[in-house]
């Protein structure tokens, strides 16, 4: 029986090999036209296609335009639930978790559920990199309901980042760009606590507070004339390529998304910023901290 | 004709005697060695841990004993594991399958990492089940689940029949222990199997996938395994980048 178990072993591989390089080869090559991705994993943007139209379909996410989807920690938020990869790790109502206790342990405020299946995920990472010849992923890949609350992907997207160890990943939004495809629109968080900046620093701080129908426009910098508000995407427009013409070496934004905004409300915004500010920083309060 | 010299000895030995006598009727009865009112697989797998924490891999069983602990555990990672890492890593880890001494080398390098940690946490056998339903199991959300996200093309039938076939052969009649320990890694799940009527330890982990682990972890000891030395993770910090805003936001300040 022993070496009958180490011949299947054999054959098992042979065949195994020659399949999976089928499976590799079979999945559809992306247009000669697009950028080239920054990494790419064969059969990766498959995966996440069929996982999305699964719980979610594709058509419910927010609208960007984004760039390259490269592979990493995927994790999806309906109105009811969230998943890490296809794993359901908690329950939501409407779009917010049915238990929102909030772990001690998360700096930002997360809510226990969310904190904990984030770790959880990263240990089976860490334990996953020592077993097999992989590495812990560097990348969180948010694939979200555009009803959802902002603030929940906020929760979501700090958990998973306050939980990875030694260094938080590259956050990205999967979004469908104008032409249908399924893009990643990267953002970075603002660190728990927030930023504390030197004197004198050159840093500009653009800052977006967004409230349903509404628009606070203000900065760090002392110098920056004064806080500006708007109420229409055009109004919003035109103060972003104001803001560009003073302070043409900037190229980011925080926004901050208030009580009652939804992450398609929020991407609106990112869309607006894009063309003058394409770096976004996505936070849940005051991000500035004088010493 | 006895002397009172030589009587004067024996009264001594007497009262010696008597007090032997009532000093051993005051001392406990001696331990007795009893073996763990344990079902034979769990004293196995705490035999095992034993072992280890006293030789590390030299506990570890002949390669051949080790195929089917080898086709369960990819069966779990295929049903559980990240589809990135199965995307990346399944062709070199079937390849490694195939050969009994990566096989082995792959369960040694297991125990290895975990033998220092195992010496100080004392780990104790809790639980056993089957390991025959459990491969079912495993191989049943390992199939559901590669069909949903696309991947059960091009031979991934035969793959995971494959690896049903060999974990049955290799591992029937096995069970599948539960040892919870003190400090990390805080579980081990120990697989063993019986052979002429001996019981081998053919295969260790710290972590299962969720639908095989009822009882997840506390969030405390999730936290201090993933600051552990075994995982690679403990002492380690954020490296600095130079120029950027912060380790958080990694946009060149002038930009900012």
């Amino acid at each position: 029986m022993r070496s009958a178990v180490l011949r299947s072993s054999g054959v098992l591989a042979v065949v195994a090999l020659g399949a999976w390089l089928g499976v590799a080869r079979g999945h559809a090559q992306p247009p000669a036209t697009a950028p080239a991705p920054a990494q790419h994993l064969q059969g990766f943007d498959t995966v996440v296609v069929n996982h999305v139209n699964h719980v979610l379909g594709t058509e419910l996410l927010p609208v960007a335009s984004g760039g390259a989807v490269e592979p990493g920690i995927f994790v999806t938020v309906t109105m009811d639930e969230l998943q890490v990869y296809d794993q359901p790790a908690a329950t939501l109502q409407g779009g917010r978790p049915t238990d929102a206790t909030v772990a001690p342990e998360c700096r930002s405020g997360c809510p226990a559920v969310f904190y904990d299946a984030l770790s959880r995920s990263w240990l089976e990472a860490a334990v996953e990199s020592t077993a097999f010849a992989v590495e812990i992923p560097q990348r969180v890949l948010l694939a979200v309901h555009a009803e959802l609350p902002a603030r929940t992907l906020l929760e979501v997207a700090y958990a998973a980042s306050e939980t990875r160890p030694i260094q938080p990943p590259q956050l990205s939004m999967l979004v469908n760009n104008t032409r249908g495809g399924l893009r990643a629109q990267p953002f970075f968080l603002v660190p728990p606590g927030g930023l504390e900046l030197r004197q004198g620093s050159a840093v500009l701080g653009l800052q977006v507070d967004i409230s349903p129908g509404r628009y606070r426009v203000s900065a760090a910098d002392p110098r920056f004339a004064r806080e500006r508000e708007a109420t229409t995407p055009t109004q919003l427009q035109a103060i972003a390529r104001d803001v560009k013409k003073q302070y043409p070496g900037k190229e980011s934004v925080v926004l901050i998304p208030g009580e009652g905004v939804t992450v398609r409300e929020l991407m609106k915004v990112v869309a607006i910023m894009h063309p003058s500010f394409p770096r976004v920083v996505l936070g849940m309060g005051p991000f500035i901290r004088r010493p | 004709m006895i002397s009172p010299r030589s009587s004067k000895p024996r009264g001594l030995a007497f009262v010696a005697l008597g007090l032997l006598l009532g000093a051993s009727a005051c001392k406990k009865d001696p331990p007795v060695v009893r073996l763990p009112d344990e079902p034979p697989q769990q004293r196995a797998a705490q035999s095992f841990v034993h072992c280890v924490e006293a030789r590390t891999s030299q506990c570890v069983e002949a390669a051949e004993q080790l195929a089917g602990w080898d086709a369960f555990y990819l069966l779990a990672w295929l049903g559980g594991g990240s589809p990135v890492a199965i995307l990346t890593a399944l062709p070199a880890e079937l390849a490694d399958h195939a050969d009994p001494r990566r096989v082995q080398r792959r369960l040694v390098e297991e125990v290895e990492r975990y033998a220092s940690s195992m010496r100080g946490a004392e780990c104790q056998s809790v639980s056993s089940q089957p390991i025959d339903p459990l491969v079912d199991q495993v191989a049943s959300v390992a199939t559901a689940r590669l069909q949903q996200l696309g991947l059960w093309q091009g031979g991934m039938q035969a793959i995971t029949e494959g690896l049903v076939t060999e974990a049955h052969e290799s591992l029937g009649g096995g069970y599948l222990v539960r040892l919870d320990c003190q400090r990390d890694p805080f579980r081990l799940y120990v697989a063993t199997r019986e052979r002429e009527g001996r019981h081998l330890v053919v295969g260790m982990t710290t972590l299962l996938p969720s639908f095989l682990d009822a009882e997840p972890s506390r969030r405390e000891v999730v936290e201090q395994r993933l600051h552990s030395r075994p995982l690679g993770l403990a002492n380690t910090s954020v490296p600095v980048a130079e120029g950027m805003v912060h380790p958080w936001v990694t946009i060149p300040v002038e930009e900012f």
